[in-house]
């Protein structure tokens, strides 16, 4: 394969995959027969983007709706510190084990299992996805929906934030931003840590979805009869 | 390379990709240089496809059975009524304000 020719299917990936399949190889041949620069790479990006707007994944819809809780839950752990800040500080939470060290703690939720079940079904059902990529649709959901925590990982890594833990006794003001980590046992967390907890979240949000594939194929098969 | 295309009505790509079919089916690229013939309009390869995609589901424009990888797009009945309204539409707006501006 030619730079040309990879330039050209990296671009093509920027559409969805139901896209590609109905309009992908005319596009390809149409940016392979004339010549392209920076303004034609922007354009196809934005169609892409514009075609992944207009249909969204499951995975992806779903986690939206997910990141923003999450961030809003992120936002007013900062803000409310020090008067709220251990009402605002359980969206990380100790596991108590070695790995991971800390948990989301909406994504260990039994509501989340439901919204990871109902991704996977609605790829399947609806997207015609295979029951695996039914589980790649709930794994991309709880990735997208911890981006935040990673971020907040990130931030505290770079020094941006600043982890206060929480033992009880009344939050003290300080200078500059802080995020409230309350643990009983005073363990403080790692930023690496807390970048990590969201992404081991990930193979059980993939069973999970893989789960809501298999319930909308035996729901298909008792419909079908 | 392609530009960025003009704006304005007579520079929608929807309506650019209709008048185009009107002459009878085209494939993508077909379409693109046409379009750069008839209107001085080149239309990105994305913002092409964007438009042939709306126009499909919209059922103004529909595929044919290419030889090659290419589909030919015709003119639905519905797509031939719907440009007809809008050139209308456009005329009777251009012929107005060409005639106000002809008597200031």
């Amino acid at each position: 394969m030619n730079a040309r020719r990879w330039i050209v299917a990296t671009l093509m990936r920027a559409y969805p995959k139901g896209w590609r399949a109905e309009y992908g190889e005319e596009l390809e041949d149409l940016l392979l027969a004339q010549e392209f620069g920076l303004w034609t790479v922007v354009d196809v990006l934005v169609s892409g983007l514009s075609e992944r707007i207009r249909h969204p994944e499951p995975g992806v819809l779903c986690g939206v709706g997910m990141l923003v809780l999450v961030a809003l839950g992120v936002i007013a752990n900062i803000a409310a510190w020090p008067a709220s800040a251990v009402a605002w500080a359980n969206l990380l939470q100790a596991s108590g084990k070695t790995l991971p060290t800390v948990v989301v703690t909406p994504f260990s939720s039994e509501l989340y299992v439901f919204l990871l079940t109902g991704c996977g079904w609605w790829a399947v059902a609806r997207r015609g996805a295979t029951v695996t990529q039914a589980g790649a649709a709930a794994a991309r959901l709880t990735f997208v929906a911890g981006l935040p925590v990673i971020v907040v990982g990130l931030l505290l890594w770079f020094g941006v934030l600043d982890l206060v833990m929480l033992d009880g006794t009344p939050a003290q003001p300080r200078d500059g931003l802080a995020y409230s980590y309350y643990d009983t046992a005073l363990h403080r967390p790692g930023p690496f840590a807390i970048a990590a907890a969201p992404l081991f979240a990930l193979p059980l949000s993939w069973l999970w979805g893989m789960v809501g594939g298999h319930l909308a194929h035996w729901t298909m098969r008792f419909h079908a009869k | 390379m392609a530009r960025k295309p003009r704006t304005g009505p007579a520079s929608d790509p929807e309506l650019l990709i209709l008048a185009s079919l009107a002459s009878g089916p085209k494939h993508g690229y077909a379409i693109m240089t046409d379009v750069v013939t008839f209107a001085g309009v080149k239309l990105g390869p994305g913002t092409l496809y964007t438009a042939i995609t709306r126009l499909v589901e919209k059922e103004l424009i529909a595929p044919q059975a290419g030889v090659n990888r290419q589909r030919p797009y015709r003119l639905t009945a519905q797509g031939g009524e719907v440009l007809a309204t809008l050139l209308k539409d456009m005329r009777r707006i251009a012929t107005v304000g060409l005639a106000r501006l002809r008597s200031t």
